[in-house]
């Protein structure tokens, strides 16, 4: 392999060593749990009452908004950084450029703010 | 066989197999989870052609955001698209016409890109670090494009958030 | 052994930090009770109770391991790794010294923020598969949290990249000739508040402390798997807190000490700060979370981005007037803050 794919090489060699040391802790608790099968045990948790209606429930608008807007300013932040790595040399422009891309999402988040959908019931 | 080819070809055999699970299961939650998969392996696809800061990008965004509005908006539907495939249609009688119609598509596809020379040998690292490379080619050439993203982004931002006020 | 030697360094690295959390285990312990004018643990090891994060861990491997009926089992099991995986990975970026590191990656800042937004799918995973309505509410809250505070924490660490103008966290620590947190002061501070939510400790820890949602997205797990989840977060802790000294405290640099001794000073420093943090201030309603996270520290970090990008374009020596105008923003910040936050 040449010699570029030498760190790529380590992240999945970490990888690797992750999940099977993760099995490995399993492994070991698995030898040295008890089993003992009860139908109460496989219930799902209420805090005592018996669970009912299955686990679908139907969840407001605001988690989905929450997350667009934290989609939105994401692609922002990954903008800025090959940005943060060069505007020094490319003097006022860049900095104007990017004033700029801010400023317009910067709007957005006044607007979120102000309509109120910001607020975490 | 090299070990990049070799990585190469298990990558895409793991990104395909995982798209045609995602198009055939009926279990949306199972869907998500194995886009999250296949969007992580094109990342890694990304790293085999030495663009470390677009795989990064790519797990950045689609195994963080992308996600997680996938999971947050699958959450609005009402409890008869189960997860378990109960109660969702998954037949209609267009059959015959959409098998057409994918036939087709793939034909197009195909007489397209067979004849192509497509060369296949390793990539080298073009440039020492792709980042600074990345924001020098945005903000000389491609500026514009890059504050129309930004226009993209507020529509989208407000279009979200003009419809989930009328929710509410 | 080429081939081997990357494996070999994963595990050497995964069983340090394993011995460190079992320290900082011990010393969170010890710091939170005598904190509350207790003494923590005192009968496990005879000594201190040196021996108690020990006889967690063996406590978790001895319980049973309950799958419910109603869960998802493949990815009922998958989801601690997917939580766990990931941050082993960011072990492979960070240096220790210019001398100790595993490999030098060029986009090493990014690198770690992009494999941190894997907790919050973990904790999706887990709250989903787990087959409970509760823990499938608490996991989308927690993930709610999470998402808010990685803005920050992106935006943060964004102001230094500027100020080093490369991504290598190696050539981040040589280029502090004074350190960031005197340039940054502002993204340091949101730096600490962002990485104390996303490691959701106290006092942010609403994941796994509501009354109303008992245990959030773990609920129905048990042993082991458990215990994976909690050793993910110690990871993360690991990694966030090496982040903090290489950004924003100079890394290895220091007087006399050789540069690993200064660099687990700093490390030592970070923890202590957290744990002490952990057990000072009540823990945040979640309104008063989601409007910390968007209305004070997005903005905050936005700002000292702006500023930070001014001066070191328009000012040749931008070191003091950065600094000052910094601490003078940081000032009023705290000022409106108290306005905002009602």
């Amino acid at each position: 392999m040449n010699a570029g794919m030498t760190n790529y090489y380590y992240v999945v060699a970490f990888a690797i060593v992750g999940g099977v040391f993760g099995g490995l802790l399993l492994s070991v608790a698995r030898m040295l749990r008890p089993r003992k099968i009860s139908k109460t045990k496989l219930e799902a948790y209420e805090c005592g009452m018996e669970p009912f209606e299955g686990n679908w429930t139907q969840y407001s608008a605001r988690f989905y908004v929450f997350a667009l807007v934290f989609l939105i300013f994401d692609v922002e932040i990954a903008f800025l950084y090959p940005w943060g790595t060069v505007f020094r040399d490319f003097g006022v422009t860049s900095l104007i450029e990017m004033f700029v891309f801010i400023g317009v999402l910067l709007l957005g988040l006044v607007y979120a703010w102000k309509k109120g959908v910001l607020k975490w019931l | 066989m090299s070990g990049q080819l070799l990585a190469f070809w298990a990558l895409s055999f793991v990104i395909l197999s995982g798209a045609l699970y995602i198009v055939m299961t009926k279990n949306i939650m199972h869907a998500v989870f194995m886009h999250l998969l296949t969007m992580s392996m094109i990342a890694a696809v990304y790293g085999l052609l030495h663009a470390d800061f677009m795989a990064a990008m790519q797990v950045l965004i689609y195994a963080g955001a992308v996600t997680a509005m996938v999971v947050f908006a699958l959450m609005l539907t009402k409890s008869q698209s189960r997860p378990d495939g109960a109660g969702i249609a998954v037949d209609n009688q267009q059959r015959g016409a959409s098998f057409l119609t994918a036939a087709g598509f793939l034909a197009v596809v195909i007489y397209v890109l067979v004849p192509q020379k497509w060369a296949v040998h390793e990539a080298a690292p073009v440039v020492k670090s792709d980042v600074a490379a990345m924001g020098a080619i945005i903000f000389k050439s491609y500026i514009l494009p890059f504050e129309v993203i930004s226009v993209i982004l507020l529509a989208a931002l407000i279009g979200v958030i003009v419809l989930a006020r009328k929710e509410d | 052994m080429a081939i081997a030697l990357p494996f070999l360094i994963a595990l050497a690295l995964v069983i340090f930090v394993l011995s460190n959390i079992v320290f900082f285990m011990w010393a969170e312990f010890k710091i939170s009770g005598r904190v509350a004018d207790r003494f923590g643990p005192m009968e496990t090891g005879r000594w201190h109770g040196w021996a108690q994060p020990l006889a967690d861990i063996l406590k978790f491997l001895n319980k049973e391991d309950i799958i419910p009926a109603n869960a998802d089992k493949l990815i009922f099991r998958v989801a601690p790794f997917v939580g766990f995986i990931p941050v082993v990975m960011v072990l492979a970026a960070i240096p220790y010294t210019n001398k100790i590191f595993v490999r030098d990656f060029d986009i090493a800042v990014f690198f770690v923020i992009a494999l941190s937004s894997f907790t919050f799918v973990s904790m999706v995973m887990g709250g989903w598969a787990s087959g409970n309505k509760y823990s499938l509410l608490g996991a989308f809250r927690a993930a709610g949290m999470l998402l808010s505070y990685e803005l920050p924490l992106g935006l943060a660490i964004a102001g230094v990249v500027m100020l080093s103008a490369t991504l290598s966290l190696i050539g981040i620590v040589q280029q502090q000739t004074v350190w960031n947190i005197v340039l940054q002061p502002i993204g340091f501070l949101v730096f600490m508040v962002a990485m104390q939510a996303e490691l959701q400790r106290s006092p942010f820890d609403l994941a796994v402390a509501e009354s109303e949602l008992v245990a959030g997205y773990s609920v129905e797990y048990s042993g082991m798997r458990y215990a994976m989840f909690q050793l993910g977060e110690f990871f993360g802790l690991w990694a966030l807190a090496s982040m903090a000294v290489l950004l924003f405290l100079g890394g290895w640099h220091g007087p006399y000490l050789p540069g690993i001794v200064w660099f687990f000073i700093k490390f030592y420093g970070i923890f202590l700060f957290l744990a002490f943090s952990r057990v000072s201030v009540p823990r945040v309603r979640p309104d008063q979370l989601m409007d910390l996270g968007w209305k004070i520290l997005l903005p905050s970090a936005l700002v000292n981005i702006v500023i930070t990008a001014t001066l070191i374009v328009l000012v040749p020596h931008y070191q003091v007037p950065l600094a000052v105008s910094e601490f003078v923003i940081l000032i009023a910040a705290l000022y409106l803050m108290r306005r905002v936050l009602k």
